[in-house]
């Protein structure tokens, strides 16, 4: 059973190299490419406008990651696994001899834990790379600039006596956002990609008009003792941490029952 | 052992299958003929697990397809009628996948491509679809399955390979192997089907051997003209007239003439073969 479910693994690990290694490579270098096309921009902008424009180059840099941080954890487990819901590629998945459970432990392993822990590392390595060839124009680099307190989750406050959770836009967000698509890879037929995003602006908005409604009725002496604690951290972490197994639960239960 | 067991399948409001029984034993090349639109890949899709009945029962040794338990996905393949090019050669593919099923055997699959006389280094995704689909032929037949079931396998196939088809089948299923093999090109596989599965609207018209169907129907070759024939048509060189086998003689099974004689006559064939 085990033996089965590492050659499977194995196999859909080299299938993704094969079949998007390039998508994910090319996206993981976009730090440097984007750079490239700052720095042929720079040539035709006015001399007396040089330093504003590098300055802001680090305003640029971090809005560049958000959107392509939340797009590929979004569209990389469609363009992989959106193929189970097709008739014609979804039989092979479906029908190959490895159990439900094997197919979804892999898919949730290469989709949310795998292929984005790979994206990040190599696109913080081509930014950093970036910023150290270039430190005068690039200024200091995205991970300096995000990263607040130890890299990875949790941290004690001893001025608080608490302990916080940190950084869940590193370990907790990226595979909240994967396990989003991945249930929609399973959950749409057609127009996977536009639907998923739609379906995820929808549900944010959703949460936003709900968090609005609620914080209205709260006191906000409470409130501010709340955001300036560790509650709010991990409400947060909490919120993201249901929506994933919700989306991951989803996913599990349409793999056991798709019918093509 | 395949039983399916009053089955009814709907696609939304439209009832395809409905109170389908049969059973088909083991080591049998059936042949699943019916026009379009009867629920022919319906019933393979349903048959391999790719679908769930909405009434009914499917038991396949022991085995609700449906399920899809990994023990019972070994002992089937399902050779659709669309396949997948994959971005690998073929034989890449049959030693990623082909691992999966106990029996597969990287040989055979060599030795398939060759009858087929299809490059097994060529990538599948700069493969026409004949090659295309001779790989997954190749593939299905070297996994080496107990049930084997296959839509249109013919479909696209140039001449000669229609015939390296009927040769590789003959030579490499095993003999308790059970293949299901939905077609329209009858004359395709004219000389490997037996028995014979005549699906209608909602309705099975025959589930019959070729002995079954030769004891129980004549065909004339003659040009002698019957008026009683249940069904005639010219063909080159003559005619082909079905008749009741009243006198108990033994006659070659024309598939094509057998199919438009039971459209013909649905309600007495089906009282004849039910007896």
């Amino acid at each position: 059973m085990k033996k089965r479910f590492l050659e499977y693994f194995i196999n859909e690990l080299k299938d993704t190299a094969r079949d998007q290694g390039l998508v994910i490579l090319l996206t993981g270098i976009a730090p440097v490419i984007l750079f490239i096309i700052h720095l042929m921009f720079s040539l035709a902008a006015r001399p007396e406008y040089i330093n504003t424009y590098w300055e802001n180059y680090h305003n640029w840099t971090s809005l560049y990651a958000t959107v392509i941080f939340m797009l590929f954890f979004l569209i990389f487990p469609i363009a992989r696994y959106g193929r189970i819901t097709d008739s014609r590629k979804g039989t092979l998945f479906t029908l190959l001899p490895v159990s439900a459970g094997g197919k979804f432990l892999s898919a949730v392993l290469i989709a949310v834990v795998a292929v984005p822990c790979a994206f990040m590392a190599l696109y913080f390595a081509s930014d950093a790379l970036v910023h150290f060839v270039f430190p005068a124009k690039a200024g200091s680099c995205l991970f300096e600039n995000i990263s607040g307190g130890p890299v990875l989750g949790i941290e004690s406050s001893e001025t608080e006596n608490s302990i916080n959770v940190t950084n869940t836009i590193f370990f907790l967000l990226p595979f909240t956002v994967s396990s989003a698509g991945l249930a929609g890879a399973v959950m749409f037929r057609k127009n996977k990609i536009f639907m998923t995003i739609m379906t995820c602006t929808a549900l944010l908005f959703l949460f936003g008009w709900l968090a609005i409604t609620i914080l209205d009725d709260v006191d906000p002496e409470k409130w501010r003792s709340f955001i300036s604690g560790s509650g709010v951290q991990w409400t947060w972490a909490g919120i993201q941490t249901v929506f994933s197994i919700i989306c991951l639960t989803y996913f599990s239960v349409r793999l056991r029952h798709i019918r093509l | 052992m395949i039983t399916i067991d009053n089955i009814t399948f709907s696609y939304g409001s439209n009832t395809v299958l409905k109170n389908i029984s049969m059973k088909l034993e083991e080591g049998k090349v059936y042949g699943l003929l019916g026009e379009n639109g009867v629920g022919k890949t319906t019933l393979l899709t349903l048959l391999c697990g790719l679908k769930k009945a909405g009434s009914g029962r499917i038991d396949i040794d022991g085995y609700n397809p449906f399920e899809r338990k990994p023990s019972f996905l070994s002992l089937e393949y399902f050779l659709s009628d669309e396949v997948a090019a994959q971005s690998m050669t073929a034989e890449a593919y049959a030693k990623n996948y082909g691992k999966f099923w106990g029996g597969f055997e990287l040989d055979k699959f060599r030795e398939l491509m060759g009858i087929f006389e299809t490059d097994p280094h060529q990538k599948m995704n700069r493969m026409s679809f004949g090659q295309l689909k001779k790989s997954y032929i190749s593939f299905a037949l070297a996994c080496n399955c107990k049930y084997l079931f296959m839509d249109e396998p013919t479909n696209g196939l140039d001449i000669p390979s229609k015939a390296q088809f009927r040769k590789a089948v003959t030579k490499y299923t095993a003999e308790d192997s059970t293949l299901l093999i939905s077609t329209h090109q009858v004359r395709d596989l004219e000389n490997i089907i037996d028995p014979i599965i005549i699906l209608d609207r909602q309705d099975v018209l025959l589930n019959a051997s070729l002995d079954e169907i030769s004891e129980k129907l004549y065909f004339d070759y003659s040009n002698t003209k019957h008026p009683d024939a249940l069904y005639s048509e010219l063909i080159p060189g003559g005619s082909i007239q079905v008749l009741l086998n009243t006198a108990g003689e033994e006659s070659k099974v024309n598939i094509e003439a057998l199919f438009n004689t039971v459209h013909l006559h649905k309600e007495m064939v089906k009282g004849i073969f039910s007896k």
